[in-house]
């Protein structure tokens, strides 16, 4: 029952950080937004009993890939259009 | 209903990546948007393999026998790489955008011309 | 032809909710649930084995000898896909750095050396030049630790090659770079190319009896040889057969390469104004 409503409230963030990060127009605040909803989903793989997926998670999707977009913002435009 | 929780924010994680690579204009939304996609493909094949009882698949310090029940395998290993290419095909396309803004001067898809030649 | 690409949208969507009524609840997968009690002590037992998972969950320990089911998995059951996720990792890698050389010019050359935390110019606050000057090396070990333990513990060849990489990327971001960094490319590529060489030397070791064949699996006197028994035991670093190696050699490859990939980038981006 607890690890049911568990799912349910981290699911629901995972879903609405998503659809904030394509509604931003400053791609900065964007990238952001989907930086937690990479923890968030690590946090996840943790209570599905995966913990090789969300070390490989954490390290990538929350180290790693906001490093390379904000090097990209940085070589081109910061706000959309 | 609560069962399937997990399967409807897979299918609402694609439909958000995928809506957003039909509809949206900025080359970086898009990329965002495919990743967002993978996301949610990742999350589906972790969520079919789990069993609430269970413990992860590691022997070492693990329950004892006549408890041991662990989660399927199979799927976390398949994952893992997709994990590591994903951010390899990230970082690709996200150096093809930068090519294009120098070329075009702008990351609108509506606006983009060719290449020029160079002899 | 927004209409078009609308309804095919809902289309696809409908056909996912429709899809997911048909598969079996969240926490019933296949597969016998108590696969692990009866076993006997033989180093292969099929007894009551249906699935494919159920033989991994019951066979990996005693045929390979590591404590960690999905790293036997990926670096021994299934060691050809990660062959080939090693090779699309360094194709990647490879056309990257080409892509971004034809946007260096000669005259780019850093200036900085490395530095101490009081040395740092003016624009890096004193938060982030002590924490990375001190959070670095912790950083370094932490991957190394998942590297070397990827039989025992979570972990394995690629966590701890991407954490290792996330240590670039707070170096760079810290200004605790050396001089010329564009010059690193050429070390960190030959130390990409020695990792992907190792795996593929250790697969083509045990051509006797097929590529990728764990000859230093339990029983065989080497140095990675310890019998292991079946059931939980608090972990052996000499267990494990091939798969310290093969982890160590995809570790140092995914660390190198992931490198490559920041710090070409981040030479690229110094050189430019900030945009608007």
């Amino acid at each position: 029952m607890i690890s049911s409503v568990l799912f349910i409230i981290l699911s629901l963030v995972i879903i609405v950080t998503a659809m904030l990060s394509l509604y931003f127009r400053d791609l900065l605040a964007s990238i952001v937004s989907y930086a937690v909803m990479s923890l968030v989903l690590t946090v996840v793989y943790f209570h599905l009993d995966a913990p090789d997926v969300a070390i490989a998670e954490a390290a990538i999707g929350a180290a790693l890939t906001i490093s390379i977009f904000v090097l990209t913002i940085k070589l081109t435009r910061r706000r959309e259009e | 209903m609560s069962d399937f929780f997990l399967y409807v924010t897979v299918v609402l994680l694609i439909f958000f990546g995928l809506s957003a690579v039909l509809f949206k204009r900025n080359l970086i939304k898009i990329v965002i948007a495919l990743n967002i996609l993978e996301a949610g493909v990742n999350l589906f094949f972790i969520s079919i393999a789990y069993r609430p009882e269970g413990t992860a698949p590691i022997f070492t310090l693990a329950p004892e026998l006549e408890k041991l029940r662990m989660v399927l395998p199979t799927p976390q290993a398949l994952i893992l790489t997709n994990i590591v290419i994903g951010f390899a095909t990230t970082a690709l396309m996200l150096v093809f955008a930068v090519f294009t803004y120098r070329n075009n001067g702008t990351l609108d898809i509506r606006n983009l011309k060719g290449v020029e030649d160079h002899d | 032809m927004k209409l078009a690409s609308f309804l095919s949208l809902v289309l696809i969507t409908g056909f996912l909710f429709v899809s997911i009524n048909k598969l079996h609840p969240v926490g019933s997968p296949m597969g016998n649930p108590d696969a692990l009690k009866d076993r006997g002590t033989a180093v292969t037992d099929i007894k009551n084995v249906s699935t494919m998972d159920d033989y991994y969950l019951r066979n990996s320990q005693t045929e390979t000898g590591s404590n960690n089911v999905v790293a036997s998995i990926v670096f021994d059951y299934r060691g050809f896909d990660t062959l080939g996720e090693a090779t699309v990792l360094f194709l990647v890698v490879t056309s990257i750095s080409m892509l971004l050389s034809l946007l260096y010019k000669r005259e780019d050359v850093d200036d900085y050396e490395f530095r101490k935390p009081n040395e740092f110019p003016g624009d890096v606050s004193r938060i982030i030049s002590y924490g990375s000057y001190l959070l670095y090396p912790l950083i370094i070990t932490f991957g190394v630790y998942l590297v070397i333990h990827g039989h025992l513990s979570p972990g394995g060849g690629f966590q701890g090659g991407a954490v290792m990489a996330s240590g670039t990327a707070l170096l760079l971001v810290s200004a605790l770079i050396t001089r010329h960094v564009h010059r690193t490319r050429r070390i960190f590529s030959f130390f990409e190319s020695l990792g992907l060489t190792i795996f593929i030397s250790m697969g083509f070791a045990g051509i006797g009896t097929t590529f990728l064949y764990n000859f230093l699996a339990q029983g065989s006197a080497s140095l990675f040889g310890r019998a292991i028994p079946f059931g939980p035991n608090p972990g052996y670093l000499n267990s494990g057969g091939m798969l310290p190696v093969l982890s160590f050699a995809i570790g140092v490859e995914v660390f190198f390469g992931l490198s490559i990939i920041l710090v070409s980038l981040f030479h690229v981006a110094r050189h430019r104004k900030d945009p608007e």
